[in-house]
């Protein structure tokens, strides 16, 4: 009860209202379910808004920040046009938007809402392009509502966390296949490996998790930083580089061998220099200064 | 008389020495008995002392937590600034590729370089320091904008990126990025 003090009624309708909102979105039906009350007369079809017409309003109303209209539009898209293409890009934005009205501190309701959207999303739409983004997005949800107690979330964060593909030992350095889709969308990279089936990463849901663990589980944050920095696969430098970002704020004295020979060895720039950046924001001993001092003359472009 | 005196006298001295032995005798162990809780204590507190001033030299002093804070601001407005000047030239590039009107490959990698940066957008957005409440609020529409871009790929409907263009024109992004971008190289160097 102790966590309810300080949210007003008022939020709390809020956040019920949302709630209500996102469920409503989740559960709206198919027209092509809905049988003959799809078949309207020739002129209310040349009257009523078109799909296109619908989300080209609601995109221009988020183009201007204003949201809330965008949400009504978007939500239209949804009820009134379920099976065109852009009822899947609808949800993605309508529980964007949802999520964005969420601030640290407040009622969970936009969060809770947004995530019914998704679901609803993955469930009508599993083959949409727009999936792998709707499942980062969601990843990042449950990453805030697992720093306000979820529990369901915290175990789905820990497990986006720690994917399969990066779960084997001799993924370090190791020369197999790779197909990422993730960060960067597209199949970044395929080198040649026995194994043929590969594996696809989503890097944004990975980063999207484990920002979300530093704020709820740091033992398994640490875990996965140990796993991530040192895989040198060429795909993954994104995620590398991502990873050390997330840890920038934090101090932590067991990662720095780790984050040292990264900031020496990793064959990407990028990632040397932001170890590097991590490595000058720890606490120095007379060993550290001289790794860094070691690093610095090492590397070209001053910090 | 003499002797009996002697006697008794040595009988006395025999008592003494018997009395002395047993003092000594609680001279040489009691004390021992009672100095054992006594050193254990001490070397428990000893330990005690001991791990305080290990902890404490561990512990970073307020120093030590001041540079620390400096270095950690100072990396993130150097990132953030970079972040920025990177964005900008995705959203520059991408107004370019429209104008030209020619949908190619370099699209697909526009749109996986918007993804990145939407990443990158939202880690920062996480940063609980270091973050400007400005720097904050640029960071919240750039992923608005980005998360459009994104939305993009893999087939673009015919206006849909007059509509992300229009959301980089309505947020006025590319001169802020640019702004934020000089502003905070000058601030992080």
């Amino acid at each position: 009860m102790s966590g309810l003090r300080g949210i007003s009624p008022r939020a709390c309708m809020r956040g019920f209202t949302m709630v209500a909102a996102g469920l409503s979105l989740a559960n709206a039906r198919p027209a092509r379910a809905q049988g003959e009350t799809f078949t309207i007369t020739r002129g209310a079809d040349a009257a009523a808004p078109t799909a296109d017409s619908l989300f080209r309003a609601a995109s221009a109303a988020m183009a201007t920040g204003d949201e809330p209209d965008a949400l009504r539009g978007f939500r239209r898209v949804i009820s009134t046009y379920p099976q065109s293409s852009y009822a899947p890009t609808s949800m993605y934005y309508a529980a964007f938007l949802l999520y964005r009205r969420y601030h640290p501190g407040q009622a969970t309701g936009p969060l809770r809402a947004a995530l019914a959207v998704l679901t609803t999303m993955h469930k009508r739409y599993p083959d949409a392009p727009q999936i792998a983004d709707a499942q980062t997005l969601q990843t990042r949800i449950c990453g805030a509502l697992a720093a306000r107690g979820d529990r369901s979330c915290e175990q789905e964060v820990r497990r986006a966390a720690h994917p399969q593909q990066l779960a084997s030992p001799s993924t370090s350095h190791a020369a197999g296949t790779f197909t990422v889709s993730g960060s960067d969308g597209s199949v970044n990279a395929v080198a040649e490996q026995s194994d043929s089936s590969g594996c696809r990463l989503n890097i944004g849901t990975v980063l999207a998790a484990v920002s979300g663990l530093w704020k709820t589980d740091t033992t398994q944050a640490i875990n996965a930083m140990t796993l991530f920095i040192p895989n040198r696969r060429p795909c993954l430098e994104n995620l590398r580089e991502g990873a050390i970002l997330t840890m920038m704020g934090h101090q932590v004295p067991r990662l720095i061998p780790v984050v040292v020979d990264a900031a020496r060895n990793d064959p990407d720039a990028r990632v040397r220099r932001r170890a590097l950046m991590w490595l000058s924001a720890q606490p120095r001993d007379a060993r550290l200064s001289a790794v860094l001092e070691e690093l610095q003359k090492r590397d070209a472009g001053p910090m | 008389m003499y002797t009996e005196l002697l006697f008794a006298k040595s009988a006395d001295h025999g008592r003494t020495i018997e009395t002395t032995a047993a003092t000594k005798r609680v001279h040489v162990f009691r004390p021992a008995w009672r100095l054992v809780p006594a050193a254990a204590a001490l070397l428990a507190a000893g330990i005690l002392i001991g791990i305080g001033i290990r902890s404490a030299a561990e512990r970073p002093g307020p120093a030590t937590k001041r540079a620390v804070a400096t270095a950690v601001n100072a990396n993130l407005a150097k990132i953030t600034a970079d972040h920025f000047a990177a964005s900008q030239r995705l959203l520059v590039t991408l107004a370019s590729s429209r104008d030209a009107r020619t949908p190619t490959d370099s699209d697909a990698e526009l749109v996986g370089r918007a993804r990145a940066l939407l990443s990158t957008t939202q880690i920062l957005l996480d940063s609980p320091t270091g973050i400007s409440p400005d720097r904050r609020r640029l960071l919240s529409d750039l992923e608005l904008v980005l998360a459009q871009i994104v939305q993009l790929a893999p087939e673009p409907r015919p206006g849909d990126a007059d509509l992300v263009q229009h959301a980089i024109d309505g947020t006025r992004m590319i001169p802020r990025l640019q702004s934020a971008a000089s502003a905070g190289v000058a601030w992080g160097s």
